[in-house]
This record gives C-alpha cells, sequence and structure tokens, in this order.
C-alpha cells in the first residue's frame, strides 16, 4: 500500500506539472489591448455600402485575438460614426487619434468616399497615424500614412477596358456620377481608347443624387456606342440601367461596364436589370477558392446570413489580418514601422493572393471580369491568372500630370471632390479631361 | 552473532515484521526490502527517490518544452527573415527588370528600332544601328536576351536567337508559349509583366522574361522583352548564409497543374524544371501553398520526406512561392543537446539519491532494528538481555536510553514483585478491619436512630405547649384590643359629651337670653299699655272735641273712635302679649330647670365615662403586663423548641452519617476486596517478569 501511495503521489505531481507547463504555454492574449479604430458611416446615404465593413473588422479581430492577439496583447474594435460626411471624418478621426476619450487608437481602418480619405490625410499627417483603407478608388495619392487595400485604375479599369477593345468596341460612351473618382477613370479610359484607336463618342455626370437618367439614355442611343463606361455611384444606377433599357440599349448587345457597383449592390436592385452587364474587380462571392469557402463560413458564423461579402469588405478583412502580421514583426504599432513591415507581407485571401507593395503601400491583387447573371450570380469571363502589379499614376500620363487634373477638379468644385449639387447634368469640357500626351511635352 | 542465536529462540514469534527485520538488520538490505518492504530503509530509499525524481521530472517536462519552444522559435524567426529577405530581393530585382522594361518602353531610339525594323523602306544601315543599340543594351543590362516584338505580336528582333525574328507570336505554334501569353498579359495590363518560364534552347533552363508595352505618345508600338539571368536569380535563391549544414531554399511555380522548382537547390543543382510534384499531393506541400499564395511558418517536409521546419511566402511579380528550410534534426541540434545534459544530471541526482538515501537507511535502520527486537523482547517479558547500542546520533541515544530504561525497569520490576507481596497481605488485613468497622457503624446507627425518634416526640410536645400558649396569647391580646376599642369608644364620646356640655350650656344661656328678652317684652307691653292708655284718653278728648266742633268735628269723631277703638284693640292686643310672654316666661323657667337637671346627669355621665376609662386603661395596661409575659413563655417555648430541634436534626445527621459510614465502611470492605485482589494479580503479573540475577 504504501508502494501505491507513493507512486500515485510521483504520477500525481508529474501531471501536474506537466498540465501547468502546458496551461502556461497556452495563455491567451492578456494585457493593454490595442486599439483599432473603425471609422465608417454608421448613418447617412453611405451607411448602407460601409456598414457591411464592420463586419469584416470584427471577424478579422476575432481571428486573431483567438490566436494568441498581436504581441500578446487583444485587439480591441473602437468604432466611430463618420456619418458620410469628410469634415466628420475627419473631426472623428482627430478624436480617435487624441489621447481623449480613454486612449488613442493605434490605427484607423475606414473610409469610403475618396473625399472622406483626403479629408482625413492632414488629420493623419498630424497625429502621425495610419489609415488602412479597404475601397477601390482612383489612385493618383501615395501618402506615407495610408495603407490602399483596393483596387486602382490602372488594375480595375484598364485591363477591362483592354479586354472590351478585344472584343471589338471601337465607340465608347462614358456616363459617371460627378465626383473624383469617375472623371480620374474616365480619364484612364480615355487615353486607353485613344490609344488603341478607339474614339469616345461622349462623356456625361450625374449628380450623386438625383439627376435625370433619360437625358443619359437619350444622348447615349444618338451615339451608338459599342461599349458604355459605367462610372455612376449608387442607387442612381437603377434609374440608369431601366433608362437604357428603356431606349433599346441591351447589355447583351451593347458591352456595359460598370466599375462602381458590386455584387451585392446587383443583388439588390434586381439582377435582372442589371443582366448582361459586366462588373470589374478582385473578389466575387462565388470564387472557387478553399480560402474563400472558409472565409465565407466563418463571416456566416460571425456577422449572420445577411452580411454580403464583397470587394471592399474582403480587403477590409485581409487589410487588418495583414496589419496585424506587420505588428507583431514591427514591435510595435508606430505607424511608420508598420508601414515598412508591412510592405511585402501577403495572404492568402479569399480572393486569392493579397499583397501589400512595398513602395507605394497599394495592393497587388488578382482582377477578374464577371458578366452579371439573371440569378444574380457572376460568370467569369476573364481572369487576370495572378496578381496585377499596382501602379498609383496610370501609365499614360505623368505624375505631374495627373496632379494637374486633380487640382484643376479640386478647384472647380470649391475645395471639394465632389460637384456642388447645384451643378445640373452636363457632358464634361474637354479642357477639364484631357492633357497633353507625355511624350508630346517639350 | 550472538544476537542472531538467541533471538532465533524467538522464531515462534507472532509476527513477521520483528523477525525479518531482525534478519535483515545486521544483513545485507536485499533491493526487493529497498523497493517494496515494510522497514524505514526502503521508506527511505523510496522516498528519496521520489524526492529527487518529482522536481527532476518537472523541470525535465519544463526545460524540454521551453527549449523546444524556444529554439523552435528562434530558428523559425530566422527562417522567416532568411525567407523574407530572399523574397525581397527576388522583388527588388524583379522591380528593377520591370522599371528597366517601362523605361525602355518609352525610350525614343527603342520606339524608333520598333518602327524601323519592320519597315523595309528604311536602310540597313540605320537598321543595323538599331540593332547594335539592341545588342548593346542586352550586355549593359545582363540580360541574355533582349527582344522586340510588334504590336501585332511578330518577333521583330532577338540578340540571343536570331532565328526567332519573323516568328508570330500569335501563329498556332507559339500562341501558347510562356513568352506570348506574357505579351497579351502585358497587352492587356499595359504594364511590364514577367513571364512564366519558357522552355527555351535545349539544355539550358527555361527562361523568364520581364515583357512591356512600348508607349509612342498614345499609341502602342509595340513590346519590348528581356530575358532574366538565371545566374542573378541563382545567386539570391543559392546564399547559404544562415542555412547552417543542412538548411536550402527551394522556388517553385503552379505551372499547369503541376508544382515546378523554378531554381537549382543547395543539394539538387539541376532541380530546376527537373523536380515537379502534381499539386495536390502531399509532398512539398507547403511549398505549393506558398506559389498559390499562402505563407507559412513552422514545420513541414521536404522533398525526400525529412522533417524541416522552415518559412515559406509568395513572391507577387514572379507567382512564385519561396520557402527556406532546415532540417528538424540540425534545428534542434542544439536543444537536444540540453535536453541530454538535462537526462543526464536528471539521472545521476537520482542515482546519487538513491545511493545517499541506502547510506542514510543504514546509518538508521540498523539501530532502530535492534531497538525494534529488544522492544518485541520486552513486549514479551523477558528483561534479561542486554543491549549494545549500535549506530551514531538519535538511534544510538535511542538504543542508549532503551538499556538505561530497560535495566531501571529491571530493577524496578524487582522491587515491585516485592511491593506486590507485601501489599497483598495488607490488603487482607485491611479488608478484615473493614468488616469489623461495619458492624460498629451499624449499631452506632441504629441508637443514633433512637435517639431522633425521641427527640422527635419532645419537639412535637413542646410545639403544642407552644401552640396552647399562642391561643392564650391571642385570647389576652383581643380582650386588649376590646379594651382598647371601648377606651377609643369612651374617648370618642368625651368629646361628645364636652359637645353636649357646650350644648346645653347654650341652651341655658339661649333661654336665659329668652328670659330676658321676655322681661324686655313685657316693658314694652308695659310701655304699649300706657300708650294706648294715653291714646284712650286722647281719643276721649277727642271724642269730646269732635262733638264740640259739631258737624266740622264728625270725621274728627269718627277718626276718635277708630282710635279708640284702636286703643282698645291695643289693650286687648297687649294683655293677649301679656298673657304669652308670662306662658312664655313660665316654659322658659321650666326649661331651664330640666336643663339644670340635664346638665347634672350629664356631669354625671361624664365622670362615669371617666371612670370606666380609667378601668379599660387598667385593664389594658394589665393584658399588655399579660402579653410581656406571655411573650416571655412563648421565647421560652421556642427557645425550648428550637433546641429540640436542633437535637433532632442532629440525630438525624448523626443517624445519616451513620448510614453513610456504614456505605463507606461497606465501599472500603469492597475496595479493600479489590486490593487485595488487584494486588493478588499485580503479584502474579510480576512474577511472569524476567529478571536478571541481581
Amino acid at each position: 500500500m504504501r508502494a501505491r501511495s507513493l507512486t500515485l503521489i510521483i504520477v500525481a505531481t508529474v501531471v501536474a506539472a506537466a498540465l501547468s507547463a502546458v496551461w502556461w504555454f497556452r495563455s491567451g492574449p492578456s494585457g493593454d489591448p490595442i486599439r483599432v479604430g473603425v471609422l465608417h458611416s454608421l448613418t447617412g446615404p453611405l451607411a448602407v455600402s460601409e456598414k457591411p465593413l464592420i463586419e469584416a473588422y470584427r471577424l478579422a479581430v476575432d481571428e486573431i485575438n483567438d490566436a494568441g492577439g498581436v504581441l500578446g496583447r487583444p485587439l480591441e474594435l473602437v468604432i466611430r460614426d463618420g456619418a458620410s460626411d469628410p469634415e466628420s471624418f475627419a473631426a472623428e478621426a482627430d478624436r480617435m487619434l487624441s489621447d481623449r476619450d480613454g486612449g488613442a487608437v493605434d490605427v484607423i481602418a475606414g473610409c469610403w468616399s475618396s473625399a472622406s480619405r483626403k479629408a482625413l490625410l492632414p488629420v493623419l499627417d498630424r497625429h502621425d497615424g495610419l489609415l488602412l483603407y479597404p475601397v477601390q478608388f482612383e489612385g493618383l495619392e501615395v501618402s506615407p500614412n495610408v495603407v490602399y487595400l483596393g483596387a486602382v485604375p490602372n488594375q480595375q479599369i484598364g485591363p477591362a477596358i483592354e479586354w472590351a477593345m478585344d472584343q471589338g468596341a471601337k465607340r465608347v460612351f462614358l456616363v459617371g456620377s460627378d465626383y473624383v473618382f469617375p472623371h480620374a477613370a474616365n480619364a484612364v479610359v480615355r487615353d486607353q481608347v485613344e490609344a488603341r484607336g478607339g474614339t469616345i463618342v461622349g462623356e456625361m455626370y450625374m449628380p450623386l443624387s438625383g439627376g435625370d437618367p433619360r437625358q443619359v439614355a437619350e444622348r447615349a442611343t444618338a451615339a451608338k456606342p459599342d461599349l458604355i463606361v459605367n462610372t455612376v455611384n449608387g442607387e442612381s444606377n437603377q434609374g440608369l440601367l431601366q433608362a437604357l433599357r428603356t431606349v433599346g440599349i441591351d447589355p447583351a448587345t451593347t458591352m456595359l461596364i460598370s466599375f462602381s457597383i458590386s455584387e451585392s449592390d446587383v443583388r439588390a436592385w434586381g439582377p435582372r436589370l442589371f443582366e448582361h452587364t459586366i462588373l470589374s474587380g478582385s473578389y466575387y462571392r462565388g470564387l472557387q477558392l478553399d480560402a474563400n469557402q472558409r472565409f465565407l463560413d466563418a463571416l456566416r458564423r460571425s456577422a449572420g446570413p445577411e452580411v454580403f461579402a464583397g470587394d471592399a469588405l474582403v480587403s477590409a478583412y485581409n487589410g487588418l489580418h495583414l496589419w496585424a502580421r506587420a505588428v507583431t514583426e514591427a514591435g510595435n504599432t508606430r505607424s511608420e514601422a508598420v508601414r515598412r513591415a508591412i510592405g511585402g507581407r501577403h495572404v492568402a485571401g479569399p480572393g486569392g493572393v493579397f499583397l501589400i507593395d512595398p513602395e507605394i503601400c497599394y495592393t497587388w491583387t488578382p482582377i477578374r471580369l464577371g458578366r452579371v447573371r439573371a440569378d444574380g450570380g457572376i460568370d467569369i469571363i476573364w481572369d487576370s491568372d495572378g496578381t496585377v502589379r499596382p501602379r498609383a499614376w496610370p501609365v499614360w500620363r505623368t505624375r505631374e500630370q495627373w496632379e494637374e487634373m486633380l487640382r484643376d477638379m479640386n478647384r472647380r468644385w470649391g475645395g471639394k471632390w465632389e460637384a456642388p449639387a447645384t451643378q445640373t447634368l452636363k457632358p464634361a469640357t474637354r479642357s477639364a479631361a484631357e492633357s497633353t500626351p507625355r511624350n508630346e511635352q517639350p | 552473532m550472538s544476537m542472531m542465536d538467541e533471538s532465533n529462540r524467538e522464531a515462534e514469534g507472532p509476527s513477521h515484521g520483528p523477525e525479518r527485520t531482525i534478519r535483515d538488520a545486521d544483513g545485507s538490505m536485499g533491493l526487493r526490502v529497498l523497493l517494496a518492504g515494510d522497514t524505514i530503509a526502503g521508506r527511505l530509499v523510496r522516498w528519496f527517490v521520489a524526492i529527487a525524481l518529482v522536481p527532476v521530472l518537472c523541470v525535465l517536462v519544463v526545460t524540454w518544452r521551453l527549449t523546444h519552444q524556444s529554439v523552435m522559435t528562434m530558428q523559425i524567426g530566422n527562417l522567416a527573415a532568411l525567407v523574407e529577405q530572399k523574397a525581397a530581393r527576388l522583388h527588388a530585382h524583379a522591380r528593377e527588370r520591370i522599371q528597366l522594361v517601362s523605361g525602355l518602353g518609352e525610350s525614343p531610339w527603342v520606339i524608333s528600332a520598333l518602327r524601323d525594323l519592320p519597315d523595309a523602306t528604311i536602310a540597313p544601315k540605320k537598321k543595323a544601328q538599331d540593332v547594335a543599340l539592341l545588342r548593346a543594351l542586352g550586355a549593359n543590362y545582363g540580360a541574355p536576351d533582349v527582344r522586340l516584338i510588334s504590336a501585332k505580336g511578330v518577333v521583330l528582333f532577338s540578340s540571343a536567337d536570331p532565328g526567332a525574328g519573323g516568328k508570330s507570336l500569335e501563329s498556332a505554334e507559339l500562341r501558347e508559349s510562356a513568352l506570348a501569353r506574357s505579351l497579351v498579359r502585358a497587352r492587356r495590363l499595359m504594364q511590364a509583366q514577367v513571364s512564366n518560364p519558357q522552355a527555351g534552347r535545349p539544355g539550358e533552363r527555361p527562361a523568364i522574361f520581364v515583357t512591356g508595352p512600348v508607349i509612342d505618345g498614345r499609341t502602342l508600338v509595340g513590346f519590348i522583352t528581356i530575358e532574366l539571368s538565371p545566374h542573378a536569380i541563382d545567386e539570391i535563391v543559392l546564399d547559404e548564409s544562415g542555412l547552417g549544414a543542412t538548411g536550402q531554399t527551394m522556388c517553385a511555380a503552379d505551372l499547369g497543374g503541376e508544382l515546378v522548382l523554378t531554381t537549382p537547390t543547395r543539394f539538387d543543382p539541376d532541380a530546376a524544371f527537373s523536380v515537379r510534384v502534381p499539386l495536390g499531393s502531399p509532398r512539398l506541400a507547403r511549398l505549393q501553398a506558398a506559389a498559390r499564395g499562402t505563407g507559412y511558418e513552422g514545420t513541414g517536409a521536404d522533398i525526400e520526406g525529412e522533417s524541416v521546419i522552415g518559412a515559406w511566402m509568395h513572391v507577387a511579380p514572379f507567382r512564385w512561392g519561396i520557402g527556406v528550410t532546415l532540417r528538424s534534426e540540425e534545428a534542434f541540434a542544439l536543444a537536444r543537446h540540453q535536453q541530454i545534459a538535462a537526462l543526464s544530471i536528471a539521472g545521476l541526482a537520482i542515482l546519487l539519491a538513491i545511493v545517499f538515501a541506502w547510506f542514510v537507511a543504514r546509518s538508521i535502520s540498523r539501530p532502530i532494528a535492534r531497538a525494534a527486537a529488544s522492544s518485541a523482547r520486552l513486549a514479551s517479558g523477558d528483561l534479561a538481555q542486554p543491549i549494545t547500542p549500535i549506530g551514531r546520533g538519535e538511534p544510538r541515544r535511542l538504543l542508549e536510553s532503551m538499556r538505561s530504561a530497560i535495566s531501571t525497569l529491571g530493577s524496578l520490576l524487582g522491587r515491585v514483585q516485592g511491593s506486590a507481596k507485601e501489599l497483598r497481605q495488607t490488603a487482607a488485613e485491611i479488608r478484615r478491619t473493614a468488616e469489623d468497622q461495619e458492624e460498629v457503624a451499624q449499631s452506632f446507627g441504629a441508637s443514633a436512630t433512637e435517639v431522633a425518634a425521641a427527640v422527635t416526640e419532645m419537639t412535637g410536645t413542646g410545639r403544642e405547649l407552644a401552640g396552647t400558649m399562642s391561643k392564650v396569647a391571642d385570647a389576652a391580646q383581643n380582650a386588649a384590643s376590646a379594651a382598647g376599642r371601648g377606651r377609643t369608644g369612651l374617648d370618642e364620646l368625651t368629646p361628645l359629651q364636652r359637645v353636649m356640655n357646650d350644648a346645653t350650656d347654650g341652651v341655658a344661656r339661649r333661654l336665659e337670653t329668652i328670659r330676658e328678652r321676655a322681661a324686655a317684652i313685657n316693658t314694652v307691653v308695659t310701655t304699649i299699655n300706657r300708650v294706648a292708655d294715653q291714646t284712650n284718653l286722647l281719643s276721649i278728648n277727642a271724642a269730646l272735641e269732635a262733638e264740640k266742633a259739631g258737624r266740622y268735628g264728625l270725621g274728627f269723631q269718627v277718626v276718635a273712635r277708630e282710635i279708640n277703638r284702636l286703643s282698645e284693640q291695643t289693650a286687648e292686643a297687649t294683655t293677649d302679649i301679656e298673657r304669652i310672654v308670662a306662658e312664655m316666661q313660665e316654659a322658659v323657667g321650666e326649661g331651664v330647670r330640666e336643663m339644670a337637671g340635664f346638665s347634672r346627669v350629664m356631669e354625671k355621665g361624664t365622670a362615669t365615662t371617666e371612670e370606666i376609662g380609667v378601668r379599660f386603661s387598667e385593664i389594658i395596661g394589665l393584658v399588655e403586663d399579660l402579653k410581656e409575659r406571655f411573650g416571655q413563655v412563648a421565647e421560652s417555648m421556642d427557645a425550648q423548641s428550637i433546641g429540640t430541634k436542633q437535637i433532632a436534626e442532629a440525630m438525624v445527621q448523626l443517624s445519616d452519617g451513620a448510614r453513610r459510614t456504614v456505605g463507606a465502611v461497606r465501599s472500603f470492605v469492597a475496595a479493600s476486596e479489590q486490593l487485595e485482589r488487584s494486588a493478588k494479580a499485580l503479584d502474579e503479573d510480576v512474577d511472569r517478569f524476567k529478571l536478571p540475577p541481581s
């Protein structure tokens, strides 16, 4: 009996030692949380696009915390409302980056419209902060305080136009909302189409809200285009498509590529309306990738079945994961160190390889063209088969020329990045959208 | 050994313990005893081992994990840094080449060469100049091959492969080539692209091209391609710094459903494009994932299936996966040394523990065993054997004190034996004495009881007497009270009498007053009579006068007549009054006489009352006196009663005492009987001990 009790004690102690060792090594993240600021429009007209992104951040933070946090510390979301107004965005960002409200955030993930992003730049510069910007945008900007996670025109627009022209398009009609992205995009399209010997047969801008699509449709029909490039943003697309179909333009025969709407928008507004139109982006919900399936399952579990994964949501999710790894690599959350560490970092995300360019902190991402089906599904008609290198300044003009174009636009719009609401529908003036090609400058 | 011989006599002893201990106390300690025996030695050894083993094991486990963890982290950290560095260098190389091609894509003389070469009207000399420039380009920038391709896909010039000139990349044979595809990509994306490797000259490694558009103003005039020098890439990949003896770098791409190594490796210089693994197979799984875009840090397996640790990344410009790995054995070599060292120390510690335990156990166990043996003998009553102390420290002191204890015990027992016998005898005597005493006590008890009874009678009689006396006293008291009440009554009467006296005096006075008043009335009546008489006279006069007056005096006559009548009436009235007064005076006189008589009676009554009062007081005084005497009698009765009570109590106590004495004596008898028995038993017990010859 003595021997047995002795053995028991030995075994018990050994087990206890082993368990304690295991427990010690398994302890989860602890200590001061690292604060991740999330700044999106929770109210206002942009909320319907921006609110779902919160779920991406939540999912990413949960996954990171489950894996032990960052530098052993848990991540904590601090969510604020930009209210669809660039000035509110700037004010909130200023608040979040200062030491008030119980501690500054270590990074801001957010913004949607370019106006809100540009409004944040001086705030970020002042506080030496870092912004993770998840949305497709016009490029033309390289700020040391921003990591640009969305596709830019040379990725999203260039290949699409090339593909269309390979299909035989020669006459191109441009229609977009009256703010900075469509203007820049249309400049890229114009350069590209003309370089390939095509012609721009019309260029029209609708105000962001309101506007009469019938005028556009009439002008479009009169121009007899082979390709319509649509950079209209938001619900106006419904009216536009309706008007175009009414005047007899059928996307099945006349190519219509939309750059400012997403798969979920199409699903919400009625896929029948958008049947045969073409979308260009890096992520579609139906992509047959393991990582995508896992991501969609996790998102459904975390956020419920209503949240629709789209390009921006996936970019936001990937971006936060990469940021976490960059912080681990850098050992701290200072934006300069993190920006340096995040360059070159990549992840095999739900949409494929997602890599941050070390020089300009834009994102290498695969690009796919998809045609909308009547049931709302997307048929992939072209895949870039690998990542596409991003360029901040599309190839046809020099950086100075692009910057000059932006300055002119900004001045014309009274310091804002969208046209004032009072401006009525009008065709673009050539002087704003064009400049001399680079090789012909003295 | 003498001890063993003698103790072998005890072979019939009941317990195994002493036997084995005895045998083993001087013999060697068997391993069986050490491990399983219920001896101090065995326990000591086992516990020593346990105490040494437990912390050693804990430390081993913890350090094992810690070491493993830290070595893993360190090595993986190194490898991750290495792979990032290599990927960054590859990326930088690609970027540099891409920038070169982009720059060339805008360079005027490339543009002019692209225009010149297909143009039949351009002079050959000019074309030769263009060609020379292009060749120089290749040489200057270390590109093995520079090609110019028209916008339609026709190869216009190739510096390394002249035979390639004139071929169209859109032709059926070349359309699927890597170069053609990169062309398509470059056109689609309008930027320089790194191609997939293209099988080229036989016997040589497939080439990788960077293809970029050549743009003149807004027009695409063609494409320029430069071949990447494999040397530059190999230099990066085959850099062995930081890789120890078994570390290596592998780069691979997903080409046509297979993972194909794109560079040679450290241990396989021919690996490039010869090592192919189908996608999805478990070989090189991490590298496959990296080629598809998923990085990883941790453990994996190399091409031969050996366990490695490594870090894998994706290189986006090439669309390659790159992995830097190190064989696990080498990686954990350091840790292994530590672990082996720890294990050996542990083993040594345990061995030492056992050896020390054995020695310590021996030094404790032998003396204890001997002490146990002699205790056993002691238990069976044998004090004759001496103890020889052995060992050191407490066990030796134990043996020594046991020895002295046993000798003391022996002598003590001897004395005890003698005393026991004496005790027995004494106990018997005591018992007999006790029995005698019992009888005496009992008879005493009886007498005491009789006395008690007689005294109780006495007490009763006394009490009766006291009771009678008490009654008498009560009666006397009642008389006294009655007398007292009478006196009180009399006393009450006296003031009453006085009052009556006063009242009669008062009445007498009143009567006197009435007599005086009557006399006074008489006087007044007299006066009135006189007045009446006068009036009568007056009236007569008046009548006379009136008559005289004749007719004028008729009225006056009337008046006079009236007055006359009035005076007659008055005279009648006064006579009445006189008569009444006289009657009154008579009555009053009678009253006064009666009052006087009453007063005399009253006085006599008062005197009698006073006498009675005095007598009452005398009675009361006598009764008081009597009460005093009664009290004295009662006191003496009480005293006597108390006295007898005390005697009775004393007698009762005495009786009790006698009873108790009897009881005590009885228990004394019982005790002495018991004592006798115990003494007998003790005697018998002690007799049992064997003592050394004194």
